[in-house]
């Protein structure tokens, strides 16, 4: 099986550089120099303090950041190596509707659609009917605890910890080999976080490999293989879950930062 | 994964006046003008290359002036292009290109390969003519020949687009601007086209007719998987519909890129501008 050998991923010298022509020309660098595999199945915890570029990596894992140098060689379900930092759109476009998926910190959805729509829609877009994917949705929602009386309204009026797990359902719904999440727990509840946590747990045992930004160290232990420390936009070590030191960062004090 | 481009469009230039050899050098973003300082022609599009792919939705933005509406008339042969070439892939198998169609083909491509809604319904539909009427002339056009299958057509897309049936037989000139637009996305859609044209849609509508319009859209290019081409200044438009975008500025095409790249990590600085001002 010299396929499950070869990393699901493997990023080297990752950099982004953003030039912001409004502002004179200024240059941010959120992370330059990123390197590190990821084994088919296994889950990868970026942690580190506000600003440090973990967001920035899984967005640009997910295209929509542009990379600025380096690549991330992806390996598909049919073996092929594709860069997600250069390949075309299409491929992408392509990979985001059969393969990889991101549950974004904030819920971004269409307005005026019901909950249970927005979840069955990824089914649907690959071809499933809309009743039987309305099934596998409600599975989905009724497993993370999304209140049934919920389900036909506008995630738009709900409380952030229901909109977090409506973006969960929908990213999962459609079985992604790779979920890249960024704090995909941030607004939920202990008794919420176990729900979210056997359901991502379960789709491991499916296969399913999983790069995500947490903070919370309890369940970077409870859910991660490897975690990934990142200081000022560089790698500062990679190791196991208790191997390397996680510095304790307040979910409170990064959403501060950014507002 | 189909990767045979159902439009393909190269070197597309549209100049109004009768140009000479500085306008393309002396116009565009670099000089932010797009009238020649040479010869006083004005480049309304120069050189702009795009595919589209069977099923999917691409988003042109831009600001009025930008060029972006003369692409699509190009498309739609309401204008003539100075320079390019535009290969539909359902238009003799996508080997000759649509501006050199003939008389015949060209009402063809426009009739039934292509549907196109304007800004302004007054220029999609006769006002004049019942809704049904507007559908059924369309159908007339595409060689419908049976009265009651083309009843029961009209009927069926204005179902679809939410005009009520009791509707179908009065004037467009009395029903409201959503209203309108609706019974012009019927007519365009109607015959089932191989490329469906969108030209700032929702700009004269009310924000909650918008709304309605736009889920509208969305919903049937879903359900149908239409190829479209929309054309839209507002970004909240392109980010519904669009699965890739194209940001226009002096009749050239300044980036393009999926939706959500182009709008969270603009390269361009007038994308950012664009960005930052509709946050």
């Amino acid at each position: 099986m010299e396929a499950n050998t070869a990393p699901l991923l493997h990023i080297q010298d990752l950099s982004k550089r953003i030039t912001l022509h409004i502002l004179d020309g200024a240059i941010v660098e959120p992370f330059s120099g990123v390197s590190f595999d990821v084994a088919e199945g296994e889950f990868v915890a970026i942690v580190g303090a506000s600003g440090s570029g973990k967001s920035s990596v899984i967005k640009t894992l997910h295209r929509t950041y542009l990379a600025t140098a380096g690549n991330a060689a992806y390996r598909t379900a049919g073996g092929a190596l594709i860069d997600l930092a250069s390949a075309p759109d299409r491929t992408i476009i392509e990979l985001r509707r059969t393969e990889i998926r991101l549950v974004s910190q904030f819920l971004k959805v269409e307005p005026r659609v019901p909950a249970i729509d927005i979840v069955a829609r990824s089914l649907v877009r690959n071809g499933a009917t809309v009743e039987s994917a309305r099934e596998a949705a409600a599975g989905l929602l009724g497993r993370l605890d999304v209140p049934q009386k919920l389900w036909a309204s506008y995630p738009a009026l709900f409380s952030g910890g229901e909109q977090q797990r409506i973006n969960i359902a929908r990213a999962l719904v459609a079985r992604p080999r790779l979920l890249l999440a960024d704090e995909p727990t941030s607004a939920l509840d202990s008794r919420n976080t176990a729900r979210t946590i056997e359901t991502l747990l379960a789709a491991r045992s499916h296969g399913m490999t999983m790069i995500g930004v947490f903070h919370d160290l309890d369940l970077i232990e409870q859910i991660a293989d490897r975690v990934v420390v990142m200081n000022n936009g560089r790698i500062e070590a990679v190791g196991r879950v208790g191997e390397v030191s996680i510095p304790r960062v307040q979910p409170t004090q990064e959403v501060a930062a950014r507002v | 994964m189909v990767d045979e481009p159902i439009l393909s469009v190269r070197g597309l230039t549209k100049i109004w006046g009768r140009g000479c050899d500085a306008c393309l050098d002396q116009t565009g973003p670099a000089h932010n003008r797009n009238t020649c300082p040479a010869c006083g022609a004005i480049v309304a599009c120069a050189d702009v290359a795009l595919d589209l792919y069977p099923g999917e939705v691409l988003g042109i933005v831009g600001e009025s002036g930008s060029g972006k509406s003369s692409v699509l008339q190009c498309l739609y042969m309401d204008l003539a292009p100075n320079s390019g070439e535009a290969f539909l892939s359902t238009f003799h198998s996508g080997r000759k290109s649509i501006w050199e169609a003939t008389m015949r083909e060209r009402r063809e491509l426009r009739a039934i390969l292509m549907g196109m809604v304007y800004q302004n319904p007054r220029d999609g539909l006769n006002l004049m003519v019942t809704a049904g009427g507007n559908i059924g002339e369309r159908l007339l056009a595409a060689d419908w020949r049976h009265v009651g299958q083309i009843r029961a057509r009209a009927a069926d897309y204005l179902h679809r687009t939410e005009v009520p049936i009791e509707r179908m037989d009065h004037l467009p000139a009395y029903f409201s601007g959503g209203m309108q637009q609706r019974v012009q996305i019927a007519k365009a859609l109607a015959n089932s086209p191989s490329l469906v044209l969108l030209d700032e849609l929702t700009t004269g509508l009310d924000i909650s007719v918008q709304a309605g319009v736009l889920d509208l859209v969305r919903d049937i290019q879903h359900r149908e998987g239409l190829s479209v081409i929309v054309v839209s200044h507002d970004l909240s438009v392109i980010r519904l519909l669009a699965d890739r975008t194209m940001v226009m500025k002096m009749g050239r095409v300044v980036e393009s890129g999926l939706t959500d790249q182009v709008l969270e990590d603009p390269q361009h600085a007038y994308t950012q501008l664009l960005v930052s001002s509709a946050a």
